[in-house]
């Protein structure tokens, strides 16, 4: 097998090579950053590429296997982390123009720490939507993302950099965030598994926020036992982070090989079963057919849930970047800006009604979850548009795009529920789309094992697309 | 419910208080921000969430 054919593996793929003496971690690295010269002028996912730091990491691992140290989990599999997160020495741009201007992050942040801790080498940071208030994976200022599967599509965003960067080849993991969809999303539409882990579940430390009410992190992969093994790996409170939980971890381990004997499954109906498009029928009905679903339950209220969260988000990213509005208005990506303007103009009871009625939603939520374990929902109405589309036809009626790619993650991380992301390929599909996996708060691990059992079952697939194809 | 208010007021009312210096080619698209925003909460609000029910912002004391 080429080295460039063992990148196309998963990152527990890549270790086990790595740990049977297949290859050198030098040599991956060196076939990563190749990779990364060669596709990413097309992909444009990577906005920093940390070579030197890759190529120093892979050495220490070299050394560790030729003195016969224990090897860790993720040893030598490439990884690259949505440029919101802090890395050492470089600028953490979060999407922006304005914050190119900041010296270079004096730190790693908590995830990237606890990543090559695991033994990944971090090959770099990774386009987003600017200030994370997207979800297309177009950037104003450093162009968008393109979508490995057809160049001319989005990627989804706001991590559109990490959806293209694991389809693509470039990394086996990406870490992005998630306040509104920003992980799901991209996974629908480059077809990767993502996890939106439980609120509070893993650090936001040196990352930059956007709405700390709803801001999670999570990775992105191409195997549900990479998601495990990366989760796992990123576990653990961070004094970092005010929201991160004191709870004690809960690795999943190996778990998400546990079948999905006895748990009780459900579609969502109600607003999940509106704004459908032919797409994300197939891949629901795909979904449901592989785990044997029949029964559909109502989130009551997710319309309402989808409105608070919208209203959260625009009041707490304004005033976060109220003394940026006041003082370099100009230099934001416009579409970002004017939200932002709004979102200072909000009277004060919208929001303080959102937030109270999230209680009320989360009390709901729970109701529902007394009787089924595991939701099912499109992660997506449609799966990747063309590049530039602004509006979408649904129900019949014209809307514009961009708010409406959300409609079906936005309630669900407005409680925080821990989410996966399955892509799914329906027959006569170009494209994929993603289906929520939707579990209990903290209960990651129903979620894994319902992802695993449509990966097992050749449902689920995350191929890295074919090159210049 | 009470009619949502007509954006143009709102930015006129409040858009001073805020600092932020705004290019009267931006004022179209932030007042269609708005006039959404105005939908969302008219909407909210006219849900009748009881008295007892908080908000649910994370705090911690002593963290």
């Amino acid at each position: 097998m080429s080295l460039d054919t063992l990148l196309d593996r998963d990152a527990t793929g890549i270790a086990a090579a790595f740990r049977a003496g297949e290859t050198s971690a030098a040599e991956i690295a060196e076939a990563a950053i190749a990779r990364i010269a060669a596709r990413n002028p097309v992909l444009n996912a990577f906005t920093d590429v940390t070579a030197d730091r890759a190529r120093s990491a892979a050495a220490a691992l070299d050394a560790m296997r030729a003195r016969g140290d224990a090897l860790p989990p993720l040893a030598a599999a490439p990884f690259a982390v949505k440029n919101l997160f802090d890395i050492a020495g470089v600028v953490t741009r979060a999407g922006s123009r304005i914050n190119r201007d900041h010296p270079p992050a004096g730190s790693d942040a908590t995830l990237v720490v606890r990543m090559e801790a695991a033994g990944a080498l971090l090959l770099g940071g990774l386009n987003m939507g600017e200030y994370a208030y997207d979800f297309t994976g177009e950037n104003a200022h450093d162009g968008p993302s393109r979508n490995p599967h057809d160049t001319t599509r989005m990627t989804g965003g706001s991590s559109g950099g990490s959806g293209g960067a694991v389809a693509g080849g470039l990394a086996t993991i990406a870490l992005g965030s998630d306040t509104n969809g920003s992980i799901r999303v991209p996974s629908s539409f480059c077809g990767t598994f993502g996890l939106k882990p439980t609120y509070g579940r893993l650090s936001r430390g040196h990352s930059f926020p956007f709405v700390t009410s709803l801001d999670h992190v999570g990775p992105l992969a191409r195997s549900v036992r990479d998601l495990a093994a990366s989760y796992d790996a990123m576990l653990g409170p961070d004094a970092l982070d005010p929201g991160c939980t004191a709870r004690a971890v809960e690795p999943v381990g190996q778990g998400f090989e546990g079948g999905i004997a006895g748990l009780r499954i459900a579609r969502l109906g109600g607003w999940f079963a509106r704004h459908r498009m032919a797409e994300s029928d197939a891949a629901l009905d795909l979904a449901c057919a592989g785990l044997g679903v029949t029964a559909v339950a109502e989130l009551p209220e997710a319309e309402r849930a989808r409105g608070a969260a919208f209203l959260i988000t625009m009041a707490e990213a304004a005033e976060l970047h109220l003394p940026r509005l006041r003082g370099r208005p100009a230099d934001f990506d416009p579409a970002v800006r004017d939200r932002l303007i709004a979102g200072a103009l909000l009277p004060a009871g919208w929001v303080q009604t959102a937030q109270r009625f999230r209680r009320w939603f989360a009390e709901a939520a729970a109701t529902v979850f007394e009787r089924h374990d595991v939701l099912l929902a499109p992660a997506t109405p449609m799966s990747a548009p063309p590049l530039g589309t602004q509006t979408v036809t649904l129900d019949g009626v014209e809307l514009p795009l961009r708010p409406n790619i959300g409609v079906y993650t936005q309630p669900i991380s407005f409680i925080g529920l821990p989410v996966v992301a399955v892509p799914l390929w329906p027959a006569g599909q170009r494209m994929p789309l993603a289906v929520q996996v939707i579990v209990p708060a903290w209960r990651e691990d129903l979620a894994l094992r319902v992802a695993r059992m449509l990966e097992r079952d050749g449902i689920a697939r995350a191929p890295v697309a074919a090159f210049g194809a | 419910m009470s009619t949502p208010p007509d954006p143009d007021a709102l930015i006129a009312a409040l858009l001073p208080s805020t600092g932020i210096p705004l290019d009267p080619a931006w004022r179209a698209a932030v007042a269609a921000n708005l006039r959404v925003a105005a939908a969302i909460a008219a909407n909210l609000q006219a849900f009748p969430l009881p008295d007892a029910v908080e908000a649910a912002p994370v705090f911690e004391p002593g963290r």
